[in-house]
Parts: structure tokens; C-alpha cells; sequence
């Protein structure tokens, strides 16, 4: 078996090494290795797999929220958030630096996908924090980190395909994804406190008089959230008043972000093909690896390669707190050469069933892996929301990282956290669904 | 193929560059069935909700569509394959980058090249599994079980978005073997191609 578990892991990283596609990476391993030690007809299974993944009623979400994605990434709702919440965000200590995370807390809430957040919110307030004079180290890093923000908070395209790889309710995951959405958020927001309160020049001297603005004026200012009020009502709103299914709130959702598209204007004829045309190849992109992720997973139960590695976890006698330390080293490995997505299908198919025999509940690991891949999105070289902050400021890559820092050293620890109190995550599920 | 330098890259003569334009333009048109299915999915989606919320006020109106799942799941896999072939033309299926930006150009014609071939055995092993699938529907009248729809339908068009990915690969093998700059003006022009 050891030799099985070798020649998948050999395949796998060879293949992707070599520059195969991510879907197809995993199909071929799995299928090379189902001939080499099994008489399992791999020839008959691939297509049956390959039909039922692709007629997989719960998917249908995920087209739906990376449409909506599409359509909101090219909406001007960020200047909308930026001067909605700016006056409230000046009450505090680091003043407008809240603003990455307040926005992207909020835009998370109504987009599925955390690159989306980061450009998005960072199109508008990085370039207005820079204008004004804050400091560009925490304005950067605030916002590489908030923007993983994107993919906890519901709805997100990575817990559905978590939920349908996983076997669980995508419902349920959404919960579960709130309060530690809204937790690491306001860690996120203390952190820029601490930092401004022991670093005060980070906040320009002319900003230090944003406190004094009047009441009237913030609570004025609210109205500019309109447009993100109702499209978070319609996606969350109608899923929590048991209104709709997530795929039809995502298809409720699509419609709202239309409104609010062309009612904010530049929504022509061209705009509506290249958003469609984008959401296909995304989602096509998303179908081929979900299809290789399925195909490896089924392939490896047949040849036992789960029941073998969890047999030799638990040989190695490791506590529970102690398989997920050992399993965020590794997925912080994995983090800086995989993009998060191919992260989960790669390593689901064995490490679910490993952490479920230690007693992990399904819904709190999706919500564990979730946060995880965040991480690789700001851990380089492969990290994606570096990347855009690169797109966008033209610093380098190690300067991104090093302000990035503290924001990964906040995400290990409070995922340790919820290890730690799982009801964090499992709390409002059991609440609204047990 | 396209990070091989300039001088390495050779022009396709009329003959296969007929062929590569021929395959873009099937790749693109899958596409655009795509963006159909998209646009439909989302308003099956929305007759549910429609029809559903009706239902509390009128017992006249029934609870749910009862196909909206199941079409709305064979047009969500139309999307994924009718979509796939402009997606590799567009280099968007995700692969890993590291090693390949860091080889030199003859590496990485052979990776591509290995990488491409696998791609296209799979793809037509794929192409083919769903055309028989489709013909053994025709040929035992399979219909699916909620709605009675022949399945031939379904199995067909994934075996065409199998199929036009299955030429996509084709075509960036035989760019990476003959040298071709993979870049065409006729997709290029519709705005598909990012480069």
C-alpha cells in the first residue's frame, strides 16, 4: 500500500510539475494507478464519473455565483462602499485603513470569489488610502489580507465545491462560515488598531480630524449602501428566510447584480457577452478539476489509500490538535506552490476521511480548509491576492509578502483557535439547521 | 506555445492554418452555447423561485418546476464542456507555472508537447466513452427516470464539448511540435485571447 500512496503522490506532483492541467493532472494519476494495482475498469468508470459530476444538481450554484462575480467586478459598487462606510470607518483608530476591511467583509457577502474582493475593493481604497497619505506598508497588507475575506464569508464558490466533493450540506457550510468570517475580520480591524496606536505616523496628520464629522453626515452617508444592502438580502436574504435554494438565490443574486449594474451605467451589449464569455471559462475551468478531483477520490477508496494512511495516522498515536497542526504545515507547504482552489481537490479525497476518523465534524474542517486556503492566497510565490495588489500598486513581490505577514501570523493562530473552540464554526449551523 | 521566443515560433501554411482557425472558431462557437446555457440555467432558476413563491398564495400553481433540476444540471455540464475548448484557447484552465517559467524553451516545447498529447488521449477516450453512451440511449430508448427525457440529448452534447476541447488539444499539440505561434487573429479579434 505504501507503494500505491507513493506512486499517487509521485504522479500527481510530477504531472503538475510538468506543467499538466490541474483536472487533467489528477485524472491521469488516478487512472494510471487504478491500472497498475487494481483490475478496477477504469475504461467503464471514467465516463460514468465524468456524467455524474457534470449533472451534479448541487454545482449548479457555482456557474450562477461566479456569473454574479462577473457581473459585480464590473460594477462601480466599490465607490459606492468607499463613501458608505469611510465616515464610520474615521472613527476609529487607523481611521480610513478600515476601509479595506469593511469593504471587503461586505463584498464578500455578496461575491462567492476572494480575488474578485481583493480587485475589486482594492481598485478603489488602496488607490484613494495611497492618495491620502497613509502609510502604503498597511494599506497593502490590510488588503491582501481582508481579501481572503471573500472566500469565509457566504456565499463562496470554494464551499460549494467543497460541500459537493465532501458530501456536505453547502447550507450548512455558509453558516458555519459567518461568525468565523466576521471574527477574523474584526481581528483583522484590532490589528490595524494595535499597529496605528504603536505606529501613529501610518495615519496622515489631516486624516486625524475624520472623527469630528457629524452624525447627520455618517448616518447620510448610509445610503450610499443601498445597492449592497439588496444584493445581500437578495443572495443571503433570501437563503436564510427560506426563500430559496443556494443555487436560487445565486440565480437571484445574478439578476440583482444586473440591477445594480445598469442602474450604476456601463452596461452595453459588449460588457454582457465578455461577462458571460468570462463567467463560462471560469466555470469550465472549475468543471475539469472538479471532475479530475472526483475521479482521483473515487479511485483512491477503491484502492484503499485512505483507510491505509488513516490507519498509519492512527498508528502514530498524533492527538487531534496535533493531526491539524501537522496538516496546516503541510497545507501552508502546498499553500506556496498551489493555487487554494487545486489545494482542495488535490488533498480531499485523503485527508477528509483521515480527519473525520479523528473525530473532526466535516462542516468544521471545510471551514478549516476554507481559512487554509486563504492563506495560499497571500503566501508567494503563488500567491493570487499578491498578485492583484501587485497589478495594482507595481511593488514587488517580496515587499507584498513581508507586509502580508502579520495577517498570515493572525490566520494561523485563529484557525489554531477553532481547533481549539470548534463551535465557532459549528455553532450557528447546529442552531439553524439541527 | 506561446513562451516560446519569437524567433523559434514558425506560421502554419494555408492548409493548417485553415485548420487552426476552423478549430477556433468551433472552440469560440462552444462557447457561446455555453453562455446560452448560462443565461438559461439562471432563468430556470428563477421560474423556480417564481413558481414556488406563487405556490403559497394559489394552490393553482404547483410547489416547484419538476424539471428545473435536472435540465438546469445537464445545461450546468453543457456550460462546463460546451465551454472548455475556448477556455484552454483563452489559457485559462489552471496549470502549475513554476517549473515551466523556469525551464528554457526546448523543455518546455517537450513538456508542452507531453502535456498536450496526454491532454488529447484523455480527451478523445472521453469523446468517444460519451458518443457510445449516446448511441446505447438511442439504441435501448434510456430515458432519465424524472422526467422521461432521452438521455441520447445530454450524452450528445457533452460528447461535442469533449470533443471540441479534444481538438483544442489537438491543435496545441501540433503548434508545439511544428513550432506554430498559437496566437490567431480571428479569435483574437473577438476579444477571447488573452495573451
Amino acid at each position: 500500500m505504501l507503494a500505491i500512496s507513493l506512486t499517487l503522490v509521485l504522479l500527481i506532483f510530477g504531472l503538475l510539475a510538468a506543467g499538466q492541467w490541474v483536472g487533467l493532472a489528477l485524472i491521469i494519476a488516478g487512472s494510471v494507478s487504478a491500472m497498475l494495482f487494481s483490475a478496477i475498469p477504469v475504461d467503464r468508470l471514467i465516463p460514468q464519473y465524468a456524467y455524474n459530476v457534470f449533472t451534479t444538481s448541487e454545482l449548479i450554484a457555482l456557474p450562477l455565483y461566479i456569473l454574479m462575480g462577473e457581473i459585480l467586478f464590473r460594477t462601480r459598487l466599490s465607490q459606492a462602499l468607499f463613501s458608505g462606510l469611510a465616515p464610520w470607518a474615521g472613527l476609529l483608530p487607523g481611521r480610513l485603513l478600515h476601509m479595506n476591511v469593511l469593504a471587503c467583509s461586505i463584498f464578500a457577502a455578496i461575491s462567492g470569489s476572494s480575488a474578485a474582493t481583493a480587485q475589486v475593493v482594492g481598485k478603489m481604497s488602496l488607490t484613494e488610502l495611497l492618495r491620502r497619505g497613509y502609510s502604503p506598508s498597511i494599506a497593502m497588507g490590510s488588503l491582501a489580507g481582508a481579501g481572503t475575506l471573500g472566500f469565509l464569508i457566504p456565499p463562496s464558490t470554494v464551499m460549494i465545491i467543497y460541500g459537493v466533493l465532501a458530501n456536505q450540506s453547502i447550507l450548512r457550510l455558509f453558516a458555519g462560515g459567518l461568525i468565523p468570517g466576521i471574527l477574523l475580520a474584526l481581528i483583522f480591524m484590532s490589528w490595524i488598531m494595535i499597529h496605528c496606536t504603536l505606529k501613529p505616523e501610518s495615519v496622515p496628520e489631516s486624516e486625524r480630524a475624520l472623527d469630528n464629522q457629524p452624525l447627520r453626515d455618517r448616518i447620510a452617508a448610509l445610503a450610499d449602501l443601498a445597492p449592497v444592502v439588496f444584493l445581500i438580502l437578495c443572495v443571503l436574504g433570501s437563503m436564510y428566510a427560506g426563500l430559496a435554494t443556494p443555487s436560487e438565490a445565486a440565480a437571484i443574486g445574478v439578476v440583482g447584480a444586473l440591477l445594480v449594474a445598469w442602474k450604476r451605467g456601463g452596461l452595453d451589449r459588449a460588457a454582457i457577452y465578455e461577462i458571460l464569455m468570462s463567467a463560462v471559462q471560469t466555470s469550465a475551468m472549475m468543471g475539469l478539476i472538479i471532475l479530475g478531483a472526483t475521479i482521483l477520490g473515487n479511485i483512491n477508496s477503491f484502492l484503499g489509500v485512505p483507510t491505509y494512511l488513516a490507519e498509519v495516522v492512527n498508528a502514530m498515536e498524533l492527538s487531534s490538535f496535533t493531526l491539524i497542526l501537522v496538516l496546516l504545515v503541510v497545507y501552508l507547504i502546498l499553500g506556496c506552490f498551489l493555487e487554494g482552489f487545486s489545494i482542495i481537490v488535490t488533498t480531499l479525497p485523503v485527508v477528509l476521511p483521515l480527519v473525520v476518523a479523528a473525530g473532526f465534524d466535516p462542516v468544521w474542517f471545510g471551514i478549516f480548509l476554507v481559512i487554509v486556503v486563504e492563506m495560499a492566497q497571500i503566501t508567494p510565490p503563488l500567491g493570487f491576492n499578491l498578485f492583484i495588489i501587485q497589478s495594482l500598486t507595481g511593488k514587488p513581490l517580496t515587499e507584498l509578502t513581508r507586509v502580508t505577514l502579520p495577517y498570515l501570523v493572525i490566520m494561523i493562530v485563529f484557525v489554531l483557535l477553532l481547533a481549539v473552540f470548534p463551535d465557532l464554526v459549528l455553532w450557528l449551523p447546529s442552531l439553524l439547521y439541527d | 506555445m506561446t513562451n516560446l521566443p519569437s524567433s523559434l515560433k514558425r506560421h502554419p501554411g494555408p492548409v493548417l492554418g485553415r485548420f487552426l482557425r476552423i478549430a477556433d472558431a468551433l472552440a469560440l462557437a462552444g462557447g457561446q452555447v455555453a453562455m446560452g446555457c448560462l443565461v438559461v440555467i439562471t432563468l430556470l432558476m428563477l421560474a423556480q423561485v417564481g413558481v414556488a413563491f406563487l405556490s403559497k398564495f394559489t394552490s393553482a400553481v404547483r410547489g416547484d418546476i419538476p424539471v428545473a433540476w435536472e435540465y438546469g444540471s445537464y445545461l450546468m455540464g453543457a456550460t462546463f464542456l460546451l465551454g472548455s475548448a475556448v477556455t484552454l484557447r483563452a489559457d485559462r484552465h489552471i496549470r502549475l507555472g513554476v517549473v515551466i517559467q523556469n525551464c528554457g524553451p526546448s523543455v518546455v516545447r517537450v513538456l508542452e508537447i507531453l502535456s498536450s498529447a496526454a491532454a488529447l488521449a484523455f480527451t478523445v477516450f472521453l469523446t468517444f466513452a460519451f458518443g457510445q453512451g449516446a448511441q446505447r440511449a438511442v439504441l435501448m430508448g434510456t430515458t432519465s427516470i424524472s422526467s422521461q427525457t432521452p438521455l441520447w440529448i445530454p450524452m450528445s452534447v457533452f460528447c461535442i464539448g469533449t470533443g471540441l476541447l479534444a481538438l483544442q488539444f489537438a491543435v496545441r499539440l501540433l503548434c508545439a511540435v511544428m513550432r506554430f505561434d498559437l496566437v490567431n487573429e480571428a479569435l483574437r479579434a473577438g476579444g477571447e485571447i488573452t495573451e
